[in-house]
């Protein structure tokens, strides 16, 4: 997909989308390990005493939407870095930066479109990001 | 159903279970340019008994995962349309954004309805499809706005062992039907690859290939889009998104290697199957039908 109108001396599109496959080829690696990791500490700490996850199990499988468990009231109501305690933080964060993963390639995407002096592609990629940015902005007054 | 009720009470098989789950979907998802939410959500709410709001926080998780899983691989072998992808996106993030703060206040049931009208309809078009349309050999004037644009290109096909060029057409409608893909994303936690490939495949007629690639690419940014309400509303349960989003991430890889192997016409028939499976599914939920 190397387009004629890519100016030798500039990055092309090719280096674009290379740059761009990386970023999440690397990202998702780094959120899966996260995650995985998250996921064993969350099974280690319900083989001790009190079983967290055995109870959030419980009420997941119930069929019920469960309003009030306590890291995601946190999360409804304050900013999400005040609510990294618990034996689900780990996991909460894979999940934090999986979501950023996609704002995170159209942020970059937009820097190289802009390098190689791309206006309208450029313009494209950043009222996408400003969507995307609202988006999880405003996600919790809605 | 009880003893599956007790079996998963153990959280190390619940996991486990998720995991797999997970990863049926990634395959599957990453093969057909779904986001893999058709496989979650039905299997957590009908078989699981989860409540639907969690199936559809997990399966925006996983939506993002398969999306950024699998399209490494096809940007890499220069599949994906980046350009058709970022003008896309424009519509779907308008559209997704929408439906994430439209969700509370509209009624599901006319929701699956519409849904399964639009599907069906998607399965109907596609079986009646441009059959050599593989082959890009459009004999039509360029579009002069997909041309301004720089929107046409080309894509090495492993298959046919050459390039393959192509040209896009229908800019404006492409972008009117990914804002109601957006919307449709936002509110069933689902990629909505069902809408987005018939859309670039049907009206702007990229190669099924390009449209399922570029399709997968786009439903990552599609889901962000929405995936921040859902985070902030406690939507998103990590005992639950985690391990189906490992599991995603796997059978993503697995997935989208099995593509490049594929004939078109055989993806392309996968596709109408599932598209008439999800239908069925939808129309039942709609009317509030249950099987059995």
């Amino acid at each position: 997909m190397v387009s004629e109108a890519d100016r030798p001396g500039k990055p092309s599109l090719l280096r674009v989308e290379l740059l761009t496959a990386n970023l999440l080829r690397y990202g998702v690696i780094l959120c899966t390990l996260v995650i995985a990791v998250g996921i064993c500490m969350s099974l280690a700490a319900g083989t001790q005493g009190a079983s967290h996850l055995g109870s959030v199990i419980q009420e997941i499988i119930s069929g019920r939407l469960v309003p009030a468990l306590p890291p995601l009231q946190c999360f409804a109501q304050s900013p999400f870095w005040t609510c990294l305690t618990g034996p689900d933080v780990v996991m909460d964060l894979g999940l934090a930066l999986l979501i950023a993963l996609p704002v995170a390639r159209v942020a970059m995407t937009m820097v190289v479109f802009a390098v190689q002096k791309d206006l309208v592609y450029t313009v494209v990629s950043a009222v996408v990001l400003a969507i995307l940015l609202l988006g999880l902005g405003l996600g919790r007054d809605f | 159903m009880d003893s599956l009720h007790s079996l998963i009470a153990n959280p190390a098989v619940f996991e486990l279970l998720l995991l797999v789950v997970g990863a049926v979907a990634g395959v599957i998802g990453a093969i057909l340019g779904l986001g893999g939410g058709i496989v979650i959500i039905p299997v957590l709410t009908l078989l699981f008994g989860i409540n639907i709001r969690y199936a559809v926080g997990a399966s925006i998780v996983s939506v993002i995962a398969t999306s950024s899983g699998a399209a490494a691989t096809y940007v890499k072998d220069r599949i994906t349309n980046i350009r058709v992808a970022m003008l896309l996106e424009v519509g779907t993030t308008i559209g997704a954004f929408a439906g994430a703060m439209l969700t509370t206040m509209i009624s599901t049931d006319q929701l699956f309805l519409l849904f399964a009208v639009i599907l069906l309809y998607s399965g109907v078009a596609m079986v009646r499809g441009r059959k050599p349309q593989d082959l890009g050999h459009e004999v039509r004037a360029p579009d002069p706005l997909a041309t301004r644009l720089r929107l046409n290109a080309s894509y090495p096909d492993a298959l046919l062992q050459r390039e393959v060029a192509y040209q896009v057409y229908q800019v404006p409608l492409g972008l009117a039907l990914m804002l109601g893909a957006g919307l449709i994303s936002a509110l069933l936690g689902i990629g909505s690859g069902v809408l987005k490939v018939p859309a670039m495949d049907q009206a702007m007629k990229l190669p099924i290939k390009v449209s399922s690639a570029t399709s997968n690419f786009m439903m990552g940014v599609t889901a962000a889009a929405s995936a921040g309400a859902y985070f902030m509303r406690g939507w998103i349960l990590p005992s639950l998104a985690a391990p189906v989003a490992v599991g995603v991430v796997l059978g993503a890889w697995l997935g989208s290697w099995l593509m490049m192997r594929m004939s078109s016409a055989r993806i392309r028939k996968y596709f109408v199957v599932v598209i008439i499976v999800v239908a069925a599914q939808m129309l039942l939920r709609g009317l509030n039908l249950k099987l059995g």
